[in-house]
């Protein structure tokens, strides 16, 4: 069993990581990379502008965006990328490259997703912060930059990073339109041998599970360090004594 | 703005005129009169319920009003105006909420020399000198790198609360 696995990724590792690159289009694992890189970082600016245009207070930019929330919530993604990838060349007659529809189709969807939660972020925190930027003199933008979305956006890290690591699961799907990432090469190699279905995509699960668990690692570590710079652990100064300083209270 | 020469003609850095404001059909402000003149100390007093923040929230327009009239150094902050407008005047009106709204995601001497950096573009590291300064007359110099969570009780808090909005009586 594991010499099988280990004779799969002798012979075909290569594929696996490259696809038919450079004789063919680039593919595998630095495809799925690519791709997984590019939608998360176009889908988490999008994501942004999706949930302000919810949250304004001009029903030309709420109204469209909360449509185009709502549908793509409740449609399969599957359904999306075979929209995108027969009917835009249908009806604008260009050919666009497999991989550019998989690419817009993932930020839409995720972007979608992803603003449900920056939204969600933004209303958790309350008027509060936004009324007391306000008072300093901040504009409404001003203040979501300076005030509002670091908040929102630290305090939604896990349900962001979520969103993330499905999107990276999520770029598979691009194996039905022949987007040649990994799991297309992979199901190449299974083509290939025909007899060994478990062990190729064991390897494919394992590499998806560790790209998947690196990205939620390094999205603790940065929460963590954050929590710490707030919470006044990472200062130099000696530590303050909460218990000696708490005595005093003048609000109920 | 030619803050200097209005002062001298206008000794009142607040006056407030007949003001009316209502929620529907519930008469919160009634034809409230009152004048606060520079460097005066004014305590309002009155049962909850009664008022008293709405009053103070309709005079950096965190509130709108009815009817009447609230100048702050001779100009009308209700008058129609355009946003930037507004935020410059606010920017200029120091304001200490009951539950202070400091901003967690900012050290100390970051809440107090934020806005000065982003609202009026003072240099960094002059806003920084300043908001040290502040934190040094209300006794938080030595917690100017700390978060808020970090800093301590609601009375440090309203000490920083004070020394940011004290940084823009200085202009």
């Amino acid at each position: 069993m594991i010499s099988d696995i280990t004779a799969i990724i002798s012979d075909y590792w290569l594929l696996l990581l490259i696809g038919q690159y450079p004789n063919g289009p680039l593919g595998g694992l630095a495809n799925t990379l690519i791709l997984s890189a590019f939608s998360i970082a176009l889908a988490f600016p999008v994501s942004i502008l999706f949930a302000l245009a919810r949250l304004s207070k001009w029903r030309l930019l709420r109204w469209p965006v909360t449509a185009l929330v709502y549908v793509t919530r409740g449609v399969p993604l599957l359904m999306l990328i075979l929209w995108s990838y027969f009917l835009v060349p249908l009806w604008t007659g260009a050919d666009v490259p497999s991989f550019v529809t998989m690419l817009t189709t993932l930020v839409v969807y995720q972007g979608a997703f992803l603003s449900e939660v920056v939204r969600g972020g933004i209303v958790a925190l309350g008027h509060g912060q936004m009324e007391a930027a306000k008072a300093l003199g901040h504009s409404y933008l001003g203040a979501m930059r300076f005030v509002i979305l670091p908040q929102a956006l630290y305090n939604m890290i896990p349900s962001i990073i979520s969103t993330f690591v499905s999107t990276i699961k999520d770029t598979t799907l691009g194996y039905v339109i022949n987007v040649p990432d990994l799991t297309f090469a992979a199901s190449q190699v299974n083509n290939q041998l025909l007899t060994q279905p478990f062990q190729v995509f064991l390897i494919l699960a394992v590499v998806y599970y560790a790209i998947c668990w690196s990205l939620t690692h390094v999205a603790n570590v940065i929460e963590r360090r954050i929590t710490r710079r707030r919470a006044g652990l990472t200062d130099r100064a000696k530590p303050v004594s909460l218990a000696m300083s708490k005595i005093v209270s003048e609000q109920p | 703005m030619t803050l200097s020469d209005t002062s001298a003609q206008q000794p009142q850095a607040i006056r407030i005129a007949n003001v009316y404001k209502s929620y529907g059909d519930h008469p919160v402000l009634k034809n409230i009169d009152a004048e606060v003149a520079r460097g005066e100390v004014v305590v309002i007093c009155g049962p909850s319920g009664s008022g008293k923040s709405t009053l103070i929230r309709t005079i950096n327009r965190l509130e709108e009003i009815s009817s009447g009239v609230i100048s702050f150094d001779g100009q009308n902050i209700h008058a129609p105006m355009r946003t930037k407008e507004l935020n410059l005047l606010r920017s200029r009106i120091g304001f200490v909420f009951q539950n202070f709204n400091l901003f967690p995601h900012l050290s100390v001497v970051e809440n107090v020399s934020m806005s000065p950096i982003r609202v009026k573009g003072v240099a960094p590291a002059e806003a920084h000198d300043k908001a040290l300064k502040l934190l040094d007359r209300v006794g938080l110099a030595d917690k100017a790198n700390a978060y808020p969570a970090a800093a301590g009780s609601d009375r440090t808090c309203a000490r920083h609360g004070a020394a940011g909005h004290a940084v823009r009586r200085t202009d």
